[in-house]
């Protein structure tokens, strides 16, 4: 400021001091340069007229040829101080007489010249022709000093320096006063300026110091402070809004530098305003784009704007989703300026999708496992019911295959009561094929519908245990608790499951236990329920689930032989009539098997 | 009516062996018939591999009895062997087995099978298969000439 101060000050009066200096020394350069011309030419004329007397005195001298007056009038040239040298030269050219006496006559001009005058070094010397009657009888010469000149130049110089000093002097104080009222205007308006810039404080003002152009300046300074501060306040409020937003909305220039960064973006990104501004976006977010930048560019030049997500960096280095949109601004003449941008931030969104996306995909992967392990059940049962065809049924083939050949070949050697028996066999035979058949056919149908239809538990029952004899006695003690109520369902099915249940019952007993076995039925709200309690070995409650499963036999098949299959096929058939089975046991406590199914309403 | 032609029972079963050949002998089918009981040495007699070289005692068959689960060849890959040979392509082949399932049917067919029996499940309805059998395939048909 000072500095400034003083360069304003100095430069104000180095103009006005050396204008003067200019002015004066041009000035005394005409006046020397006039004042020597015009000596010289007075020494001329003053040289002319004093010679032309000589000349026309000596004339007689030499008319006469006396010497002595002719050095006598010369001596007359003691009253001029500048004359250094003068001669008069005869007819022939020879020295006649000379001035002063004692001057050596090498130091007069060896030969004349023409007559006038001539200037030589520091003199101005001059040639006379003298005359007598019109006849050139001679010539005089004279020769004048400068010194008179010098004298009169030193005198000029030393007036023109002192006035020059003078002059100096007196500008420098009028300077001194002139330059305030020039450069203070400059100076409030500099400091003016300079608060602003410096404080960004648009409400000062330039005090207007004179009523000229300054005047103006300033005044149009101020209008202009007034306009920008009016502006700023704009701004600020504008800003202000911005700043309640809670997206950050961000400005960019064309050289990615961040020009704006309101308060939205400083809780996104915990980089200050003051820290962004001027920073290159992308490299202070280490943004992600999603799409190569020249791509987006692209658009952005091509739609004015583009929307996508972001991966960003915050300046804790957490990474964070965001949505940003962009918009391109132009300036006054259409190029492209500046770019908007919002970002909102999406993180947890972004997670919540990812953590969706994630899950899906380990249902897929869950769905996809179950789907082969169903496969993988399909398979067996596939491979199973292909077995049952083809193994269990040839046994049966032989069975009335033999006992037909023994009632056709053996007739005549049989009793009747061997012939009943044989044909027991043959019937029996029957049966389990066709029960075979049935588990086979149920095995195809499992997929679809099967309709069902009121049954006789009773009758099925009876059936049962009378055509297989380790359900009777003394083999076995099967007591039916009657009435059984009448169920919805599918006899094949429930065929099935009933000899399947009572199968086990009678099957699992300790070695010389005699099976007792209770079948008995309970009305619930709309279905019946079957029960099916026996004396056998019993089984833990942890394998309860397990005895359900396909093979999924608790005990050796050495020690009781079956597939392991008979209570997967009870489960799926009793599911297949829209009925439950279950289990309550504990191990050598009995079990007691149940089905509920789904009751016939005799009204209907 | 045709009675040197021989006749082949490819089948392990010994029961199934033994009611079958009632059967035919019921149905009075004179034919000489032999049997093996796995599909290797259905397929060892029928290309004449060891002692049934010996064409004399082990004479090519006319027809065929094939059951499809047989002990160390299937059934299914005996037929297939049978049809890839040129001088069997004439070879009667009547698959019989206790399976009914659909695959299994439709692929003896495509594997070029004369027909697909279901073992009867009755003693009578296996004495009334023979007698059908020597009605349609004896005394009807026609075979070519070996």
């Amino acid at each position: 400021m000072a500095q400034l101060q003083t360069s304003i000050k100095k430069r104000v009066r180095a103009v006005i001091l050396s204008a003067s200096v200019i002015v004066l020394l041009v000035t005394a350069a005409a006046f020397v340069t006039y004042e020597a011309f015009a000596f010289r030419a007075q020494l001329v004329r003053d040289l002319s007229t004093l010679a032309a007397v000589i000349a026309d005195n000596s004339a007689a001298t030499l008319a006469f040829d006396n010497r002595a007056v002719a050095e006598d009038i010369l001596a007359a040239l003691r009253a001029e101080p500048d004359i250094v040298a003068a001669a008069l030269y005869d007819r022939e050219g020879r020295v006649f007489a000379k001035y002063p006496s004692t001057l050596e006559t090498s130091m007069l001009p060896a030969r004349l010249e023409s007559d006038g005058y001539r200037f030589i070094e520091g003199a101005v010397i001059l040639f006379m022709p003298v005359t007598q009657e019109q006849k050139p009888i001679g010539t005089l010469y004279l020769q004048s000093s400068f010194r008179r000149l010098y004298e009169q130049f030193w005198l000029y110089g030393t007036i023109v320096t002192a006035v020059l000093f003078g002059s100096l002097a007196l500008a420098f104080i009028l300077s001194t006063l002139l330059q305030k009222r020039i450069s203070d205007p400059i100076l409030a308006l500099t400091q003016a300026a300079q608060t602003v810039s410096q404080r960004g404080d648009y409400s000062v003002r330039a005090p207007k110091l004179t009523e000229d152009e300054l005047g103006i300046l300033t005044d149009a300074f101020n209008r202009m402070l007034s306009e920008t501060q009016e502006n700023q306040r704009h701004l600020a409020e504008q800003a202000r809004l911005l700043d309640l937003s809670t997206d950050a909305i961000i400005v960019r220039d064309m050289q990615n530098t961040i020009v704006f960064w309101n308060r939205g973006a400083e809780e996104i990104y915990g980089w200050t305003r003051a820290e962004a501004l001027g920073k290159v976006k992308a490299e202070l977010l280490y943004t992600e784009f999603p799409e190569p930048l020249e791509q987006i560019i692209g658009t952005l030049q091509r739609d004015n704007r583009w929307a996508g997500d972001l991966i960003q960096t915050r300046r804790d280095g957490a990474r964070i989703h965001v949505s940003t949109r962009w918009v391109l601004d132009h300036d006054a003449r259409g190029n492209p300026a500046r770019v908007l941008i919002t970002d909102n931030e999406i993180t947890v969104r972004k997670q919540a999708e990812e953590l969706m996306k994630s899950e899906a995909r380990r249902l897929d992967a869950l769905v996809e496992q179950r789907t082969v392990r169903l496969q993988e059940t399909i398979g067996e049962l596939e491979a199973f019911s292909y077995s049952i065809s083809h193994d269990m049924r040839a046994p049966l083939r032989a069975m009335q295959g033999y006992a037909k050949a023994l009632l056709a070949d053996y007739k005549d050697r049989l009793d009747p009561d061997a012939m009943q028996y044989l044909d027991r066999i043959s019937r029996s035979a029957n049966r389990l094929d066709s029960l075979i058949q049935d588990v086979l056919a149920y095995s195809r149908v499992a997929k679809g519908e099967i309709g069902l239809h009121p049954v006789n538990l009773e009758a099925l029952i009876e059936d049962i245990l009378s055509t297989r004899p380790e359900f009777q006695a003394p083999q076995a003690h099967i007591l039916v608790e009657k009435p059984l109520h009448r169920v919805l369902g599918h006899e094949a099915y429930l065929t099935q499951c009933l000899t399947n249940l009572l199968g086990n019952a009678v099957k699992f007993v300790p070695v010389g236990v005699v099976p007792d076995v209770r079948v008995r039925s309970e009305r619930l709200d709309g279905k019946v329920r079957l029960w099916f309690e026996d004396n056998g070995v019993g089984i833990d409650p942890s394998h309860h689930e397990r005895i359900f499963q396909i093979f999924g036999q608790v005990y050796p098949e050495k020690k009781y032989g079956g597939t392991g299959i008979g209570l997967a096929i009870v489960r799926k058939a009793v599911q297949r009539m829209n009925g439950e089975v279950g289990v309550e046991s504990g191990l050598d406590k009995g079990s007691r098997f149940w089905l509920i199914l789904n009751e016939v309403k005799y009204d209907n | 009516m045709t009675t040197d032609r021989a006749i082949l029972l490819v089948e392990d079963n010994e029961d199934d062996v033994f009611l079958m050949k009632r059967a035919l002998k019921g149905a009075r089918v004179i034919n000489p018939l032999f049997v093996v009981d796995d599909g290797q040495e259905a397929v060892d007699y029928l290309g004449g591999a060891g002692k049934f070289s010996d064409r004399g005692n082990y004479p090519l068959p006319a027809v065929v009895f094939l059951d499809l689960k047989l002990p160390l060849i299937s059934g299914h890959e005996v037929l297939a062997w049978i049809r890839r040979r040129k001088e069997f392509e004439s070879l009667v082949v009547i698959v019989l087995t206790s399976s009914n399932e659909a695959s299994d049917l439709s692929r003896c067919y495509s594997l070029g099978a004369n027909s697909y029996i279901v073992k009867p499940p009755s003693p009578e309805q296996l004495d009334d298969l023979a007698k059908a059998f020597k009605w349609y395939w004896l005394e009807y048909n026609q075979f070519k000439d070996n």
